[in-house]
């Protein structure tokens, strides 16, 4: 039988069935079935299959009235998931019943538009859009690296970013740091970046700090959730790590040179290495110049940068694996991309710091 | 054989070259071939011959830690690809 009702479709769901509300998010808006995920109908075949759910799965379709989802039913069966069913009368009956509720985190009409995409995406959905318009960022430079990554998480509604930065836009940025133009040459860079990308998304905060980051700035990290670096300098790298491993914010680390670029996610909370971890010492000048003495390709940053912004999205929303513990190169001569692994070492300061930070939760 | 790939920092004691085959079966003799035949001096090691703390060295696309560097002669490197990383700050 395709169609079940309430009462049983509670009982299947107690005993493992998939239960998916399968309406338009503006149908949804903000409540839905208990135990419910939310998966739109014209997206349900290609997120079930994307996702590898197992053919012997039982599956509960809801809609609004149970048309729908009857159809969507006699589609998936016929699809490789035979064991599918349609809750009669959708969620109208479902709540008139006074079935189990849940609230769904509310994101307006306009935002439902504008993060269409990512709703439709499993790994994001409207779940991971919430957690994304509340995230609080603050990021470190607003040059190479800063600017593709500010760009991206002000498009992906990254609810609150913080930019510092005591550097005033160049002519000679110009070839990589395309969050600036020809318009803003002598601006502030955060002044600069901000501008940009509130015309981007004008339902974001952005803070701009005129600031040459040290270590007095450690109110600057303590209200976010993350911290992207994209200093330019050594200093300002082990002063940050140093900060976000006390406070026990996870660093989302990039670096750029010539031709090649690193990725990393250091001083996770959940016990991964730090900075100093993999670079104890840094290295003498000759070994390490900067990209105003060796030169940079314009879109070695604009990979890292986007690549940052990657990692900040899947630290705030849950989804994928975060390069904690793994080291990601970029060499922009063959494209190539390489992974090296390394873990906490035992003799860093970054244990001690663990335990600071342990015996201070307690 | 061990393949060694050094980071560009170093390609300009190697004339460009990044990447080297070695016949060397530890780490430890391995890079002081290195830093015999390029005349390194004390960029990878120091005087007293252990490896200076800013270059990481990856053997077999792991990290290794200080800890299990203090031994690079007890580092079996026949067959492997040796790594060596220099952090850059560019931003």
């Amino acid at each position: 039988m395709v169609d079940i009702s309430a009462q049983k479709a509670l009982e299947l769901q107690s005993e493992g069935a998939v239960l998916i509300d399968i309406r338009r998010p503006d149908e949804v808006a903000d409540l839905t079935a208990e135990g419910a995920r939310i998966i739109p109908r014209d997206m349900l075949e290609i997120n079930l299959s994307r996702e590898g759910l197992p053919s012997d799965t039982t599956v509960l379709l809801l809609c609004q009235s149970g048309a729908r989802s009857s159809y969507a039913a006699k589609a998936l069966r016929h699809l490789g998931w035979p064991d599918t069913h349609s809750v009669e009368g959708g969620f109208s009956r479902w709540l008139a019943d006074n079935r189990p509720v849940k609230s769904v985190p509310f994101l307006s009409p306009s935002d439902r538009e504008r993060y269409a995409r990512h709703l439709s995406l499993p790994e994001v959905g409207t779940d991971g859009q919430a957690k994304l318009c509340k995230a609080r960022i603050a990021m470190v430079g607003a040059g190479g690296l800063g600017a593709p990554a500010a760009l991206y998480l002000a498009a992906m509604g990254v609810g609150f970013i913080r930019l510092i930065d005591d550097d005033v836009v160049e002519v000679s940025n110009l070839q990589r740091q395309v969050i600036h133009s020809e318009a803003t040459l002598g601006v502030e860079k955060v002044i600069s970046a901000a501008k940009r990308m509130q015309g981007l998304n004008s339902g974001i905060t952005v803070e701009t700090v005129v600031r040459r980051f040290d270590e007095t700035c450690g109110d600057l990290i303590a209200d976010v959730d993350l911290v992207i670096n994209g200093a330019d300098n050594f200093a300002a790298r082990y002063t940050l790590n140093d900060l976000c491993l006390e406070l026990g914010k996870p660093l989302i680390d990039g670096a750029v040179l010539e031709m090649e670029g690193q990725l990393s996610v250091f001083c996770h909370p959940d016990g991964g290495p730090c900075y100093r971890c993999l670079y104890p010492e840094t290295p003498p000048s000759d070994l390490a110049p900067s990209c105003v003495a060796a030169g940079v390709l314009g879109v070695v940053p604009g990979t890292i940068g986007i690549l940052q912004a990657l990692e900040a999205a899947k630290l705030i929303t849950g989804f994928g694996k975060p390069l904690v513990g793994r080291l990601l190169t970029f060499d922009a001569t063959d494209s190539s991309f390489e992974e090296i692994a390394f873990s906490k070492d035992p003799s860093c300061v970054c244990g001690i710091g663990c335990m600071q930070l342990q015996k201070g939760a307690a | 054989m061990a393949r060694l790939k050094l980071p560009k920092a170093l390609a300009r004691y190697t004339n460009g070259t990044t990447e080297i085959e070695v016949s060397e079966t530890t780490l430890k003799d391995t890079l002081a071939k290195l830093t015999n035949d390029y005349n390194l001096g004390t960029a990878i090691l120091r005087d007293d011959g252990s490896i200076q703390p800013y270059i990481g060295v990856v053997v077999g696309g792991e990290l290794l830690n200080k800890a299990a560097l203090t031994d690079p002669s007890s580092i079996e490197v026949t067959n492997k690809e040796i790594q060596l990383k220099t952090a850059f700050a560019g931003g």
